[in-house]
């Protein structure tokens, strides 16, 4: 079996930026579901560990806006934002495995873009801070468009996740696989602040019942309506395309106003 | 002439260094390095945070923008919801 550990995170950049925004009880439990996941990580020892993030225009702008993108670099330069509280450096790449993933991506129907310079920004930063604090793990990012539309539908993203989730079990090396973003948030919008913690359980449900269909229903205006932030849990739902058939635990969910996020930590029993 | 141009004027002061400092030095003549309507140069320059909103600048292009030229949170949330 490749895949060594699976989980999912909110990225959110207060966690970095502003840490002691939220009150203590919520930093006790958000901060420490982080570490045990760190733990569980560092315990399954991968050789390396793919990143599913979101696109923040860190890279790519409306001159040229990819679907998905594979980071195939030696590194990754990042976080690109120097107020969020991580330094920026360089995280070392896996452009091995990379390639190996976009073969079976490509020989699945999926022509990914690919990059050798792809930057790494809060989406990756802030989980990978708290998993892999010294950059010792070689990082593989998958960065999606959950961003500007038309964006790849949830059920790309989880037919995506079912053929990478093939190519890992088949690879020689041990995976982590790490999805960050979500839940319902909205940042810098009118909304800003809303949190829609009903669509949010749902969606963990969803999530913990393995029910594919429902996971790949959700359409653009249900995500929209509870802010464009939302979108980002196509990340989660390419991790459950990974894991299908794998059960998923939610360690941590609440809403945390301070960073304007509902925050969720999950894992998955592989 | 459509919001692209406006958006484009915004991710240059957001992620270009060089750019950002001639934004600052000197708005206007900035500003006519994109294609933009007289509507849009007049938002761009007066800080119109309302009508850039509205006018569609996307909320991860205008938040930055508007922290890179010293908005609090408070204050561009009470802006683009019509409160000024």
């Amino acid at each position: 079996m490749s895949i060594v550990f699976a989980c999912a995170t909110s990225h959110t950049p207060g966690i970095r930026a502003w840490p002691d925004a939220p009150p203590a009880d919520i930093k006790e439990r958000f901060f420490g579901g982080l570490k045990r996941l760190g733990d569980q990580l560092n315990a399954a020892r991968p050789d390396a560990i793919l990143i599913i993030s979101s696109e923040h225009f860190a890279n790519y702008f409306l001159d040229g806006m990819p679907a998905f993108t594979i980071g195939q670099g030696e590194t990754h330069f990042g976080p690109v934002e120097p107020w969020l509280k991580v330094p920026q450096g360089h995280t070392p790449g896996e452009p091995e495995l990379a390639s190996r993933l976009l073969s079976a991506a490509f020989g699945a129907g999926f022509e990914l873009n690919y990059s050798h310079e792809l930057k790494l920004d809060h989406g990756t930063m802030v989980p990978l801070s708290f998993l892999d604090p010294e950059r010792a793990l070689p990082v593989v990012p998958l960065i999606v468009n959950a961003m500007t539309f038309p964006m790849p539908q949830p059920a790309r993203c989880y037919s995506l996740g079912q053929i990478l989730g093939a190519a890992l079990e088949a690879d020689a090396s041990r995976v982590a696989v790490v999805a960050t973003g979500g839940l319902s948030h909205a940042p810098g919008e009118r909304m800003h602040g809303d949190i829609d913690t009903e669509f949010d359980a749902d969606f963990l449900r969803r999530l913990t019942a393995g029910d594919g269909d429902a996971l790949i229903s959700y359409t653009d205006d249900e995500m929209t309506s509870r802010g464009l932030g939302t979108h980002e849990i196509r990340t989660w739902i390419t991790l459950a395309g990974i894991c299908s058939g794998r059960s998923a635990d939610v360690l941590y969910y609440e809403p945390v106003p301070a960073w304007a996020t509902g925050c969720s930590l999950l894992s998955y029993s592989v | 002439m459509s919001i692209y141009q406006v958006q484009k004027l915004v991710q240059a002061v957001n992620r270009n260094p060089e750019a950002r400092q001639r934004f600052f030095d000197e708005r206007e003549s900035f500003a006519t390095e994109f294609d933009l309507t007289a509507e849009e140069r007049t938002a761009v320059i007066e800080l119109n945070l309302f009508t850039l909103y509205e006018m569609g600048v996307h909320p991860l292009l205008l938040r930055p923008f508007t922290i890179i030229n010293g908005f609090s949170e408070p204050d561009y949330l009470k802006a683009i919801r019509g409160g000024d």
